[in-house]
């Protein structure tokens, strides 16, 4: 299809970048008619005079001339594009090639409709030229339409296919009703009928269709939004509040474990999408870990995380030992509450476990913390991690916990040990 | 104190503040209270307090407005944000705008009236909530730097006593954790403080709001 020369294929509009097709643009600023030819000019990167020459010779040349600049003025892009995700296509040739090869195309256009002009395939050439940019305006349009949110640049680009549309199929009637010869009557009749049909269908299909399926996803998507929007912001104002309200006032320690839980799993939905989700990163990991020591021993946890970072055997490993630690703190400490401090280094995992509780004499470990060696130290130390506890009487506790992060999950050995599928 | 510290409890729940009030009512002097913007930046810019609690989210705009408007009229307060709220940018947001504290409703009567006398004499309070959310802040977790180039840097020693603070140690614990006296820690936490107020302002809620609509 020679429209194909008009119409540059299209590139990523991420600025005037010169050596990457773009669909180019209306030049408003240097025109004569209505720009067409300067835009074209300037994207393919040569003289408009060039372009306008052109179209004045292909329009001598059986009236091709005004046909493309129609096309060309119809399609060609009139705002800026600044998000369109195409891939870039780079031009490759220098300007003076392009010029060669557009005077090359514009020369054969004109030899071409004089050939046609001339014979008896004339008065069909007119209808299949119609038919074609028609069918060639649906398609690829509608793909690109395809590849970009509804805005500005689409509802143009609909309202332009609709009228180069129309047109394009009343002039392909009307040649075809000119088409007078009783053979070609009968073939050309049928033919132009079912190209007249293949291209209305081609044309409208996808705007009708990606027009109201789009229309009717955005705005499902935005009510959506809006409505959780809303509600989040209702039941922060009152369910929180309360919920808040109740652990403190509350003395009745089921009722105030019942509030913080509630209150966390609340926050939790209306907050952070990411715990939600069942593939958990280490924060959301950890979090989680400790809420169920929360709600098991019925003591506040203040859960801090400085980062994030995936969850491999190691790192599960390493929040079942920061679980562990949190449950000690919160069975054998008797504070009343216990931080627990996370941040993902880029080379190392750091955990801290503290409470302000009775503490013990580490040197002094009874048979009673055979559990705190085995599940916390050597747990983290078969790991390729290191632990530490921090405690004295009287003086709280602190279990810190190191795991250095492996670059390679596959160089890692340790990675079927039990740990990572012990449930708890 | 010979006199008791002046407080305005800005909320928009009258039971809050009536528990606040009763928590702290022995130890401060609650002179007003508010439940929206417009209400909170009146009493506040007549009474003229040494702290006002301040809610994150109130009716009519944010913590921050209430901030804007006090300082738009140049009245001298002391903010310290009082929440229930867990989201990192709103309590940096109240932060930046110029609270020098964030405490979230949990605390404690005697832990708030410690925070409230702290705030009062011109120190930072840091729960240890908040400080986790400047290290995340400054680690890039919550893109503060990519919006804002000029915000400066934590010194090592910044860090340390964030991490210790977020670890859930009290001042006088990370004081001599690092064997420095309580009051350069207080130095250190204002510090940081400040290099979280400096930078802009405009900017920030900018990005704010562009944040909770993805």
């Amino acid at each position: 299809m020679q429209t194909k020369v008009k119409r540059k294929r299209p590139g990523r509009r991420q600025g005037p970048d010169p050596d990457i097709w773009q669909v180019p643009r209306i030049d408003t600023h240097d025109r004569m008619a209505t720009g067409t030819a300067a835009g074209i000019a300037r994207e393919i990167g040569i003289d408009a005079i060039y372009v306008r020459v052109s179209f004045v010779l292909l329009a001598i040349a059986g009236g091709w001339g005004i046909v493309l600049y129609g096309i060309a003025w119809a399609v060609l892009a009139r705002q800026t594009l600044s998000d369109t995700p195409y891939e870039p296509i780079p031009k490759g040739v220098s300007p003076s090639v392009r010029l060669l090869g557009y005077a090359m195309v514009i020369f054969g256009l004109v030899v071409l409709s004089n050939l046609f002009g001339t014979s008896p395939l004339g008065s069909l050439v007119w209808p299949a030229v119609f038919l074609g940019a028609a069918v060639a305006i649906g398609l690829d349009r509608s793909q690109l339409d395809r590849l970009k949110p509804l805005g500005e640049f689409q509802r143009h680009s609909i309202s332009a296919r609709l009228v180069v549309g129309l047109g394009l199929l009343f002039a392909g009637v009307v040649s075809a009703s000119v088409v007078s010869l009783s053979f070609w009557q009968a073939i050309g009749g049928i033919a132009v009928a079912a190209l007249v049909l293949v291209g209305a269908g081609i044309v409208f299909a996808p705007v009708v269709s990606g027009l109201a399926s789009e229309v009717m996803a955005e705005r499902r998507g935005r009510i959506r939004s809006e409505e959780r929007a809303d509600m989040a912001a209702h039941l922060h104002d009152s369910v929180l509040q309360t919920l808040a309200l109740i652990q403190k006032r509350s003395d009745d320690a089921g009722v105030v474990s019942l509030a913080r839980r509630q209150e966390r799993e609340l926050r939790t939905w209306l907050f952070d999408d990411k715990a939600m989700n069942p593939n958990l990163g280490f924060r959301a990991g950890l979090q989680r870990q400790m809420a169920t020591v929360e709600d098991l021993y019925e003591i506040p946890i203040e859960v801090i995380v400085v980062g994030d970072c995936a969850t491999d055997g190691d790192v599960a490993a390493l929040l079942q030992a920061s679980r562990e630690a949190a449950a000690n703190a919160a069975r054998h400490s008797g504070a009343g509450r216990v931080d627990v401090y996370a941040e993902v280094m880029p080379s190392v995992l750091e955990v801290f476990v503290r409470d302000v509780g009775i503490g013990f004499d580490p040197d002094i470990v009874g048979s009673d913390r055979a559990g705190v060696r085995d599940s916390i130290i050597g747990r983290i130390e078969r790991h390729g991690g290191t632990a530490a506890i921090h405690s004295s009487k009287g003086q709280g506790t602190e279990v810190e916990l190191r795991l250095p992060r492996t670059e390679n999950d596959s160089e890692d050995p340790d990675r079927l040990d039990p740990d990572q599928v012990e449930t708890f | 104190m010979t006199e008791q510290t002046r407080v305005v409890l800005v909320d928009d729940h009258a039971l809050v503040r009536a528990g606040v009030k009763a928590e702290i009512g022995e130890a401060v002097q609650v002179v007003g209270e508010a439940d929206d913007v417009e209400g909170a930046i009146e009493v506040i810019t007549t009474l003229e307090p040494d702290v006002v609690l301040l809610d994150v989210h109130l009716p009519g705009g944010n913590g921050p407005a209430v901030i804007q408007g006090v300082k738009d009229a140049d009245v001298e307060t002391c903010f310290l944000a009082l929440s229930v709220s867990d989201a990192a940018e709103d309590v940096i947001a109240v932060i930046r705008a110029g609270a020098r504290g964030y405490v979230t409703k949990a605390i404690d009567g005697v832990d708030l009236i410690d925070a409230i006398a702290r705030v009062a004499a011109g120190d930072a309070v840091f729960s240890p909530r908040l400080a986790g959310f400047v290290l995340d802040a400054f680690a890039g977790e919550i893109p503060l730097a990519e919006i804002d180039p000029e915000l400066d840097q934590l010194t090592n020693r910044e860090q340390e006593v964030l991490r210790l603070l977020a670890r859930g140690y009290a001042y006088k614990e990370v004081a001599s954790r690092l064997t420095i006296s309580v009051k350069t820690v207080e130095t250190h936490a204002s510090s940081v403080l400040r290099k979280l107020q400096l930078s802009n302002r405009h900017e920030l809620s900018r990005w704010a709001a562009h944040r909770r609509l993805i």
